[in-house]
């Protein structure tokens, strides 16, 4: 058993652990740093590659931004070139529903200084023309975020740290970390030990078990999502990207591999690398509906990725006792921070005062709601939950504006037959697209003269859609000289228009204005009910026209208003 | 405690039903509060809901602290032509 | 086989009492889309812009799109374009209701009426049968009375654009109304029609709109129409409080104009607002063709000395009325607007003009006895007084109905006028809203908004946010999203309300499967780009220079209160880029090579030679 003493013991050679070895040993500080495996076997080598401010928490952004700036220096710094292209993240939005949050979402980061902008679809293929305009609403859209190459990233601070004279024990799994009566922290492997004043726990997933020994319970989910890459590709874009609605990333890499996955998020309780060929092909299919031509491109490998993430979507960094230091729990964006969080810590460990940046990141915060159940963080369902981030309700309308709030229709004691049409001319705005829809429906085109329904005008402030009301006499159908109407499965008669003459009896005969003559077809027309789901009702935007179940009373209602202004249709 | 004023616009009235049209409300509240919690915990109106939060005619983030003799105006999305 | 379009363009001669019928040119069409290019394209190659607005040679035309009467959503939308008898530019007045569609189910693109008729007349359309009748009867009438009679006179369910008492006294306020209510408002159009003595054009057509791809139409317009209803600003404020919604807003954000432009706040805000209209004299929403958001407003004020009824008043109308004047009386400044809509006069030129003359009273330039009454700010009653004399051309009256820049000249105090190339500024103000400080200048048909409503970017956040103050990209985004677009939307005869919903884009998608024409979104960009040309060689063909690229030196000096006190219009530092960007030499005309990517060769010796 051997045993080493150092100022600071960092167990974790990923990006976070790595840079703070560095920024430790170009203070003198004497360091040593243990890991499990290798160096960025976790998941800082694991990464989508991402270094962006945008899509943030708000408490995250000052900590983003604070590290993207030392982006541009980092390969002369570092001496080893990390492919770092600052060509902006897109943040695609796919679906409506998620247009107006972003909007308010980019309007937030905005907010805290952040140039991040919301582009619509036209001014997002204008910067990225290889994207497929069908499958896009718009993006947010950062310009000085970008990517890099993630092992490059964590190796070429791992060097430097060497270099520096930080010390290594590799494959070298940390089994616990004791207080002792010295003061000092032991840390025991199986084949070694070491003793520091100081332990910065840098573990990823794998600094749960050592936080619950030392009696923290960390609150930590593993989330695992898989990647992949394809072959060398002409350039596609320079961009990193992200999707609103789903976990899907993608970007180009510097010899012209897309690199991409996401949108396959998994919860787990241990740290599984795994891949499976249903999720793969769910991330292809979807990058295939984003970007032009990618379906040809041949896949070239693939692995699985870990994002150790806590229940707001940032990171803890805070002194669990008066030894160790954790930060872990990045939650995925601990490529793109870990630069600056590396000096901050580096700070901490040296001065003992919590710098101000990592104030926000307190492991206090989760007092008291830990069971609360929670979303896995980089999904954006996550930042959408986080209390700053504006959604704007769709369709809030105003309580106070009387005509704005379509009743709540109560389904009658005693429903009599089939669900019909019902008029509200409360609710009508007189915009016709009941005439529309029908029309396209039932014409394929707005037939002017064929009308099954049409809005009429009593007044200037009073509108309805005169239509058939389905009532059960059956005038019309008694009348027909010719069987040239029959009852349809949903109740409503119907014609059948090889029979029909074109006679108008029916039109008479009927005393609510429900059939109409079609002048191009030489017959009439009438009100079919659509198979059970009536075009009007689909598309009328206020709920003038529903389609239900009513009872005899308000059958008879119905007919009363049809009747009353059955006149009007004639200038309308 | 500083005093502030507050004017709910369009459909946030339905918040304080009471008010009349542009009616500005005087509130006491601890100093430093910002915008979010001067929503989220005084005036209880979801943030998400907020799509112009005006202080003294100028549109602001939520985590603004407010000072006395602050006028604050807020309105959800309109728009107009 | 025409698709989207009908292809028949109907040409109406009122000297000779001829009418013809041509075909429309799928060349020209896929130019200039329909609408404001179609149009604009039209009286180009009509009429010699150096000409006299007001002589028998400019044509009236009015011009559909092809989305319009599609029953996509919100197609609902004409145009009157001609030259502006107001401005001397080229004008684009654009209305809504069921006129529109009414003219494609007719079966036409576009009419074009030339001449001059000796005695009142009115056009009736029924189908393919057009008539020139008298109008004796109708003349004096208001508009909806007009409507009314003609019901009777032609097909109940007939549907009808028309001009008020202000169109037949050839006030340079007036403009052309449909449906009773609804103006196609600015640059004077009314006053051409009232010229050519054409009182009214109903119509009454029972065709359709023929698709090409009826399948990919329905599937693009139908998502567009679930997209609008699932909008809070389309589907939620705009259906609740209208435009008017905005008037507390800019008012808060010390942007909205009062007293002429003396100031950017307005005290008496909150009495006009949204709020108070919904709260006060709002009977019902109403919409026009296929529109889900159903943003007008049918009001009456029941009580008091300002008891009136009909649509409206609209957020410009509310402040061109209320707070440009000093007015903080909902009811007064909805009575103001009814009677502009009686008479058929633009309510922002209207208000503009008496505003303009308030203050040259209350500065001393305009005497009492000239006006037979004391005309200041916040005088209620003056205003209303003032705005029905405008109607009826009464009095003092007589002045004020040739619109706020001849007022101001008049009585030797051309400063005082708040507009560009004789057309007065809207709501928004310029001290504030530096891309609307650029727009306003540049429009081409004078000071108006809607060609480039940069509020959407500078407030909104549509497309993007780009605050007021700032002044970084400012010439870029007025000309390509907004100017350009604008020209574009304009021309599809969809309505610009939609794009707080939908993108342009989206707008483009409809384009291809309505027509079959080579449609798309590039060359949309084009299309928007060569009809802002255009328009813009039209303009300097009639005697407009950069000089003219100019706002009043009042709104370049500093705000003197407000929240943004000490803002002001920065207009010169823009002009420059602004030309670059669009391809004009420095004196803002484009060049040759410009007009030659647009294909607009053509007009390069005929501007040169002038």
């Amino acid at each position: 058993m051997a045993h080493h003493q150092a100022d600071v013991i960092i167990i974790g050679g990923g990006i976070v652990g790595c840079t703070t070895a560095y920024q430790l040993t170009r203070a003198g500080v004497d360091v040593l740093l243990l890991d499990r495996d290798g160096i960025g076997s976790g998941a800082s080598g694991r990464s989508g590659g991402g270094v962006r401010q945008s899509a943030r928490v708000s408490e995250e952004i000052p900590l983003a931004k604070a590290s993207v700036a030392l982006f541009p220096d980092l390969s002369d710094e570092l001496g080893v070139d990390i492919e770092y292209v600052q060509a902006g993240n897109l943040r695609v939005v796919e679906s409506l529903d998620y247009r107006r949050a972003m909007q308010v979402d980019v309007a937030r980061q905005q907010s805290h200084g952040l140039d991040v902008s919301w582009l619509e679809v036209a001014d997002v293929l204008e910067l990225v023309p290889t994207l497929r305009w069908q499958s896009i609403i718009g993006a947010s859209y950062c310009p000085d975020d970008g990517h890099c190459n993630p092992l490059r990233l964590v190796t070429g601070f791992y060097n430097k740290a060497i270099e520096g004279g930080t010390r290594v024990l590799l494959n070298c799994e940390v089994q616990n970390i004791v207080q002792k009566d010295s003061g000092l922290a032991e840390v025991e492997t199986p084949a070694h030990t070491a003793t520091a004043p100081v332990v910065v726990l840098a573990a990823g997933f794998g600094s749960q078990k050592l936080c619950y020994q030392i009696g923290y319970d960390l609150p930590l989910a593993n989330v695992r999502y898989e990647s992949m890459i394809t072959e060398p590709l002409p350039p596609l874009f320079r961009q990193m990207f992200g999707v609103a609605s789903s976990d899907l990333f993608f970007r180009q890499t510097a010899n012209g591999g897309v690199h991409f996955g996401g949108g396959i998020l998994e919860e787990t309780g241990q740290e599984d690398t795994h891949t499976t060929s249903s999720n793969l092909q769910l991330a292809v299919a979807h990058i295939s509906k984003l970007v032009s031509d990618l379906e040809k491109a041949k896949l070239l490998r693939t692995w699985g990725g870990l994002d150790p993430s806590t229940p707001d979507g940032m990171p803890i960094i805070d002194f669990l006792n008066e030894n160790v230091l954790l930060a872990s729990g990045f939650c995925g964006h601990g490529l793109a921070t870990g630069p600056i969080v590396g000096q901050y810590l580096a700070q901490w460990v040296q001065n003992g005062v919590c710098p101000e940046a990592l104030a926000p990141f307190n492991r206090n915060r989760f007092d008291g709601w830990l069971q609360t159940k929670w979303t896995p963080s980089g999904s954006v369902a996550a930042v959408l939950a986080t209390e700053d981030t504006q959604i704007a309700g769709a369709g809030e309308l105003d309580a106070r504006v009387p005509f704005m709030t379509p009743p709540k229709y109560e389904e009658p004691d005693e429903p009599s037959g089939q669900p019909k049409l019902a008029v509200n001319p409360q609710m009508c705005t007189g915009c016709r697209m009941c005439e529309v829809a029908c029309s396209i429906a039932h014409e394929q085109e707005t037939a002017q003269a064929q009308l099954r329904i049409q809005v009429v005008y009593p007044s200037d402030d009073y509108f309805l859609p005169i239509v058939c009301i389905h009532c059960e006499e059956r005038h019309c159908l008694k009348v027909c000289p010719h069987e040239a109407m029959q009852v349809n499965e949903q109740g409503a008669v119907s014609i059948i228009r090889e029979n029909c003459t074109s006679c108008m009896e029916c039109i008479f005969a009927c005393p609510t204005g429900g059939v109409t003559h079609s002048p191009a077809k030489s017959a009439v027309v009438k009100c079919d009910l659509c198979d059970g789901d009536p075009a009007c009702v689909r598309y009328c935007p206020t709920e003038a026209i529903t389609f239900r179940h009513i009872d005899a009373a308000a059958s008879d209602e119905l007919a009363t208003l049809m009747t009353t202004h059955l006149p009007s249709r004639a200038a309308r | 405690m500083i005093e502030v004023t507050v004017t709910l616009n369009a459909g946030l009235r339905h918040y304080r039903s009471s008010l009349d049209v542009g009616e500005v409300m005087p509130l006491h509240i601890p100093s430093g509060t910002n915008l979010r919690e001067l929503l989220t915990q005084i005036l209880q109106i979801p943030p998400n809901q907020v799509a112009f939060p005006m202080v003294n005619g100028i549109k602001c983030a939520l985590d603004q602290p407010l000072v006395a003799g602050d006028r604050v105006a807020l309105w959800p999305p309109v728009a107009g032509g | 086989m025409y698709y989207g379009y009908t292809g028949n363009i109907l040409r109406v001669d009122l000297g000779t009492g001829t009418v013809s019928r041509e075909l429309l040119e799928l060349q020209m069409a896929e130019d200039f889309i329909g609408g404001r290019g179609l149009a604009s394209r039209l009286l180009c190659q009509e009429f010699d812009p150096a000409a006299d607005a007001l002589s028998p040679e400019n044509p009236l035309i009015f011009g559909t799109g092809p989305l319009t009467g599609t029953g996509a959503p919100a197609t609902s939308r004409y145009v009157v374009v001609c030259k502006a008898p107001l401005t001397g530019t080229i004008a684009c007045s654009n209305s809504g209701g069921f006129f529109g569609p009414e003219l494609k189910f007719a079966g036409y693109d576009a009419l074009i009426i030339q001449g001059e008729s000796a005695e009142p007349v009115y056009l009736w359309i029924d189908n393919r049968t057009v008539q020139i009748r008298p109008a004796e009867s109708l003349w004096g009438k208001f508009p909806t009375e007009t409507e009314s009679a003609l019901r009777s006179l032609t097909h109940p369910s007939a549907k009808v654009a028309c001009i008020g008492p202000g169109g037949e006294n050839l006030s340079l306020l007036a403009g052309v109304v449909n449906d009773g209510y609804r103006l196609a408002a600015r640059s004077g159009v009314g006053a051409l029609m009232g010229k050519k003595k054409l009182k009214a054009i109903a119509v009454h057509g029972t065709g359709s709109v023929s698709l090409q791809d009826p399948q990919q139409f329905w599937k693009a317009a139908l998502d567009m129409h679930q997209k609008i209803t699932a909008d809070p600003v389309s589907f939620g404020s705009f259906r609740a409080y209208g435009t008017a919604s905005l008037v507390s807003l800019i008012n808060e954000m010390g942007a909205y104009p009062t007293r002429n432009f003396q100031s950017d706040t307005f005290e008496g805000a909150a009495h006009t607002s949204g709020e108070a209209l919904v709260d006060g004299i709002l009977q019902r929403n109403r919409a026009c063709f296929a529109c889900p958001i159903a943003c007008t407003r049918v009001s009456e004020v029941k009580e008091g000395p300002y008891q009136g009824r009909g649509e409206g008043p609209e957020y410009e109308s509310i402040w061109a009325l209320g707070a440009l004047c000093g007015v903080a009386d909902l009811a007064a400044v909805s009575k103001a607007n009814f009677i502009c809509g009686d008479y058929g006069i633009d309510t922002i030129s209207t208000g503009a003009t008496i505003a303009c003359a308030m203050e040259l009273f209350e500065k001393g330039a305009l005497p009492e006895q000239e006006l037979g009454f004391p005309l200041r700010f916040g005088d209620a009653a003056a205003l209303v007084r003032a705005v029905e004399m405008t109607g009826k051309r009464e009095g003092f009256g007589d002045v004020l109905a040739d619109g706020s820049y001849r007022l101001a000249v008049r009585y030797g105090h051309p400063e005082f006028f708040m507009g560009a190339k004789k057309l007065e500024m809207s709501a928004y103000s310029p001290r504030v809203f530096q891309g609307m400080a650029l727009q306003y200048a540049t429009s081409n048909r004078g000071a108006c908004h809607v060609r480039g409503n940069t509020v959407a970017a500078e407030l909104y956040g549509i497309p993007r946010y780009l605050p007021p103050e700032a002044l970084e990209q400012k010439e870029e985004m007025v000309r390509r999203p907004f100017q350009n677009s604008t020209a574009f939307v304009d021309s599809t005869g969809i309505c610009l309300f939609t794009k707080f919903a939908i993108t342009h884009r989206e707008i483009c998608a409809l384009l291809a499967p309505a027509t079959g024409l080579d449609f798309n979104f590039d060359r949309s960009i084009e299309q928007g780009d060569r009809i802002w040309n255009l328009e813009r060689m039209f303009n300097l063909r009639a005697g407009f220079t950069c000089e003219d690229d100019r706002l009043p030196q009042r709104v370049s000096e500093p705000a003197v209160d407000g929240p943004r006190a000490g803002s002001r219009a920065i207009l010169q530092e823009h002009l420059q880029t602004y030309y670059l960007l669009r391809g004009w030499d420095e004196s803002g005309r484009p060049t040759r090579a410009k007009l030659e990517e647009l294909g607009l060769e053509d007009w390069w010796g005929v501007c040169n030679d002038a």
